[in-house]
């Protein structure tokens, strides 16, 4: 590695980034969409290589590593703490199949080291973003190193135009952190106060930015280290789809699909006038960029393949795919769906047949389409809205030993017992994972230690004892619970749990 | 080399654009409203215009200012042969044109060039890459000395945000087709994406003004804006922060409204600009505020900043241009808001003028009780050009007017000049098309030519240039047509023609 005097390029490096995992990252999920899409997913035998350029604290690659066992994983980052929590992670959980190597893409770009190889899944979520210029180009460089002929990558990144609102408030917020050397905080604080009383004051450029009114309102609830993140780099500039489509075709890669499933189901979801504007585009990545004007995106997820994608056989889903519930949606409401394009909801009684089918365990496409009454058209929609809305997930073909997974499960559990960071767990069923509150991580825990595992009581005590450790109350709707009653409700709460969440888990590799 | 142009539209020629914000007295004053001193003693200043376009504003300048010495460099061998060209025909032998690369200038900066009082970039800046941008402050920091003033005229980002998706979107069309038609392309739909409620219109409002004001400008004007590679939107202090590369500093706007700030804006705006200490956040703070779009910047190589006690050159001559209608109220709308006065306010100002110039400390002085501050209502009739700052020495009118000779003759020719220069002013003043030709067909009579005669000869040109004349909005026949230019041709003899000798427009 060679030395430079600004290792970090401008990116920020002084508050540790959030322990996230994009379910869109997970292999599986990428070879999906990109069948949704219309492509084949190029096919992989059983076990497969996958690389997280940017990998922050590790946290979602040791989770797809745990939840993939039978595959390599490895993931770089520029930030020695970072590698640090990283490899920590990884080894607290006996991971074997994950490594972390700590450089800069610049380097990386100009000497790729062979010992790393090339990559079936090669993933970059955010950075391309942060980054100068010239980083990104060396990133899409490394992308180039680290792929062959059938290769997905996939890029997550601030797109155009959505994000042209918060241009100023980007400006303001990292100018007044240059220029008075404050801490995050301080800096956020002070453009927040500055453009609220731009706003206070009728100041003609805020009217036009309507945008940064809606954002302004929830700017103080997001924490310093995600802010610190979004806004405080030298370099920030949202994309288009063809910025970023162009630098990548320079390493023999196409765009194959997005990795927001509902995106599939465009441009049709919108108006006819929309619809046939976009359909128009001759150019493909016009096309994308079109929509993303008419649809107003703030976020893509793009997947990229090398060399040749083929047209997909059969249709969407594949009819031995397998379908599991992931969250049980709650009867007789509407089961909302954020798509980028807009706020659906599906009515309970579209949806029921399906989840009640999959409450007795994975069902196939086939199956599904048919206890729902749907064919083609119709069963694709509704099955990538359930998919969307986190409701179902597709099993993986070969899943991998579940052993690694309850490892790292274990150990998320152990650390939300200490207020650790994290939200999810491993599920090898599915080859990705699934999202948990710090409740249910304690419950887990504590289940994994009762000598009796079908006993509520002992379940919820033990919970109440890690509570009650550090200090943690027990909420109900928002309303904190009396201790006197707590510990008879966490028994309520123990057996819902044996009761829901367990089979569920099971189900989905995340406990055995 | 592969691309020449980097990135740079070079396939549309631009436009024969004169802007008075660039012209040296006019940034003098801007400076001494703002309250710095200056260096520059006499008329013999040396002025250098980087990517001086097809040279037109340059050219005027030397004819304006025959003392001095003017420069203009570009990249494009048309515009370089259209410069020539043009000081040839008009005689002209202070100005001198250079076609060369921004880049190669950096890295071998011609010395035999020496430095100049005055550097200006129109615009440029905007339109090339962060490296040839890095070049053009390389070439100014070798082209400027102690008090060198340097404008830069650039478009902001506040404004410009909601533009950025039509640039992208025509600057991609481009790829597949010709220039004029990827502009055509691109605005057909924005007008369906509009049409289709598209709700980036929502989030975007100033994009919406910004497609239906599309049909108003030229084409070329629109390709040369939109359809270039690097489209860079500035903030004030990302420029200050680069040119200090040049040891360049800022010290005025050259909108001479702008000056007024931040004293002008409502108490409780101007409260967050003053009370924000660092100057480039408070210059971005009011940009974002007044949403602006563009801005001329002066800076300069070794001037401190002014010290309080903004005032005026007091002995700045300044002229009458066009004086508000008598009798009405006067409305202002500059970028820094609007505002409107009973004519009372301007009236003893105009009639102070109407026997020719006065210098500005003599005005100030004039008391009208109707008036609270002076300072501002001269700097808001400048700003509306019913006042021009005049050259301190005046320039040679016999210069001008062969100058102003060539521009109308190729106007009847049809290129699209738009302005002449005006000896007495130092600058130049703007005039129509039909001015021109009117101008085009006395000046080939030798200035002795009757209003048929004149007002035939105008028909003449108007015919070969196929133009048709519309009056307020429709167009007119052939009888009218010919009633009206003898109209006109009677108002150019009495009126026009005397008043152009009295600014050294006309010998």
């Amino acid at each position: 590695m060679t030395m430079s005097s600004n290792p970090t390029h401008g990116y920020n490096t002084s508050v540790g980034y959030t322990f996230g995992f994009y379910r869109e990252m997970a292999p599986g999920w990428l070879d999906l969409c990109v069948q949704a899409a219309g492509y084949e997913a190029p096919r992989r035998d059983g076990s497969f290589r996958y690389l997280e350029l940017g990998c922050g604290q590790g946290f979602g690659l040791c989770l797809l590593a745990a939840a993939n066992s039978g595959s390599e994983f490895v993931g770089v980052d520029i930030q020695p703490d970072h590698i640090a929590h990283a490899r920590q992670l990884a080894e607290s959980a006996g991971l074997t199949n994950v490594g972390f190597v700590e450089a800069d893409f610049a380097d990386l770009a100009e000497r790729w080291p062979d010992d790393l190889g090339t990559f079936d899944y090669v993933t970059l979520h955010g950075i391309l973003t942060w980054v100068s210029p010239k980083l990104r180009q060396a990133a899409a460089d490394c992308v180039g190193h680290a792929t062959h002929a059938g290769s997905l990558v996939y890029a997550g990144y601030n797109s155009q135009p959505s994000w042209l609102g918060m241009v100023p408030f980007q400006h303001f917020m990292k100018l007044f952190q240059k220029e008075s050397g404050k801490p995050v905080n301080a800096a956020i604080e002070d453009s927040v106060s500055l453009f609220e009383r731009l706003r206070a004051g009728n100041a003609p450029g805020f009217q036009v930015l309507p945008v940064l009114d809606a954002r302004l309102q929830t700017m103080r609830s997001h924490s310093a280290s995600y802010l610190s993140h979004e806004y405080l780099n030298d370099y920030w500039q949202p994309l288009w789809h063809t910025e970023v489509a162009d630098i990548f075709a320079q390493a023999g890669l196409q765009f194959a699909g997005s990795a927001t499933i509902s995106d599939s189901l465009l441009p049709d979801a919108l108006s006819p006038q929309l619809r046939d504007l976009i359909a128009g585009q001759e150019d493909g990545g016009l096309r994308q960029d079109v929509q993303d004007f008419a649809i107003n995106q703030g976020f893509r997820r793009d997947i990229f393949c090398r060399g040749e994608l083929k047209p997909l056989r059969g249709g969407f889903p594949a009819d031995d795919a397998r379908f599991v519930l992931v969250t049980q949606p709650e009867a007789g409401t509407e089961l909302p769906v954020p798509t980028s394009y807009d706020r659906l909801s599906l009515p309970y009684r579209n949806v029921a047949p399906i989840v009640q089918a999959l409450g007795n365990g994975p069902r196939s496409g086939e199956e599904l389409a048919s206890v729902a009454g749907l064919v083609d058209k119709e069963f694709r929609r509704l099955i990538i809205l359930l998919i969307q809305a986190g409701v179902v997930a597709v099993m993986a073909d070969q899943p991998g030993n579940p052993d690694a997974a309850n490892r790292l499960n274990a150990a998320i559990a152990r650390a939300a017992c200490d207020r650790g960071p994290y939200e999810q767990l491993a599920a090898a069923q599915i080859g990705s994972a699934i999202g948990a509150s710090q409740i249910e991580l304690m419950l887990l825990d504590s289940w994994l230690e009762v000598s009796d595992r079908t006993d509520a009581k002992a379940v919820g005590d033990g919970v109440w004892d890690r509570m009650t450790r550090i200090g943690q109350k027990l909420y109900h709707q928002g309303q904190q619970v009396d201790d006197a009653i707590a510990r008879d409700q966490l028994q309520d709460v123990a057996a819902a749990f044996l009761r829901d969440n367990l089979p569920r888990w099971r189900q989905l590799g995340v406990v055995e | 080399m592969a691309d020449q142009s980097h990135g740079y539209n070079a396939s549309v020629g631009y436009s024969m654009g004169f802007f008075r914000e660039m012209a040296p007295d006019w940034m003098d004053f801007c400076v001494r409203a703002k309250g710095s001193e200056l260096h520059r003693t006499g008329p013999a200043y040396r002025y250098l215009d980087l990517g001086c376009g097809q040279g037109f504003h340059v050219c005027l300048l030397a004819a304006a200012n025959p003392r001095a010495e003017f420069v203009g460099i570009d990249f494009l061998a048309e515009h370089i042969a259209h410069a020539s060209d043009l000081a040839a025909a008009a005689g002209l032998t202070n100005v001198r044109f250079l076609e060369a690369d921004l880049l190669d200038l950096a890295s071998t900066w011609p010395t035999e060039l020496g430095t100049f009082d005055y550097i200006v970039l129109q615009g440029i800046l905007s339109w090339v890459s962060p490296s040839v941008r890095a070049a053009a402050i390389r070439c100014i920091a070798q082209a400027s000395q102690d008090g060198t003033l340097v404008y830069f005229g650039y478009n902001m980002v506040p404004k410009w945000l909601s533009s950025i998706p039509f640039q992208h979107v025509a600057n991609r069309i481009r790829q597949t087709t010709d220039d004029i038609s990827a502009i055509e392309q691109a605005a057909a739909l924005f007008q369906r994406l509009q049409g289709a409620n598209a709700p980036i219109f929502a989030s975007l409002p100033g994009l919406k003004t910004r497609i239906e004001g599309l049909p108003k400008h030229p084409k070329n004007y629109l390709a040369h804006e939109y359809l270039t590679d690097h489209w860079t939107l500035f903030w004030h202090s990302q420029l200050a922060d680069e040119l200090q590369a040049a040891d360049l500093s800022y010290v005025a706007p050259a909108t001479v409204a702008e000056t007024l700030l931040p004293a002008s804006l409502p108490s409780s705006l101007r409260e967050i600009v003053e009370s924000t200490e660092d100057q480039g956040l408070a210059e971005d703070v009011q940009g974002l505020m007044l949403n602006q779009g563009f801005r001329r910047d002066i800076f300069a190589r070794g001037l401190s900043p002014a010290e309080g006690g903004a005032d005026f050159d007091v002995d700045a001559p300044i002229h009458l241009m066009i004086p508000p209608q008598e009798g009405r109220n006067v409305d202002f709308q500059t970028s820094v808001g609007g505002m409107t006065v009973e004519y009372a306010v301007v009236a003893d100002i105009v009639a102070a003028l109407l026997d020719g110039p006065k210098p500005a400390g003599e005005l100030l002085a004039l008391a009208n009780p109707t008036r609270r501050d002076t300072r501002q209502i001269l700097l808001l009739m400048l700003e509306a050009n019913m006042l021009a700052v005049g050259a301190r020495q005046p320039g040679d009118p016999a210069i001008a007017h062969r100058f102003n000779a060539a521009v109308a003759r190729g106007a009847s020719e049809g290129i699209q000049y738009r302005y002449v220069a005006a000896a007495n002013l130092g600058t130049g003043i703007s005039v129509s098309e039909l001015d021109l030709l009117f101008i085009d067909t006395w000046i080939e009579a030798g200035g002795a030519i009757d209003v048929h005669r004149l007002a035939a000869g105008v028909s003449q040109r108007l015919k070969t240039l196929d133009r048709q004349l519309t009056f307020v909005g429709r167009p007119v026949g052939q009888a009218e047509l010919d009633a009206r230019i003898a109209e006109i041709a009677t108002i150019f003899l009495e009126q026009m023609v005397p008043q152009w000798r009295r600014v050294g427009v006309l010998e």
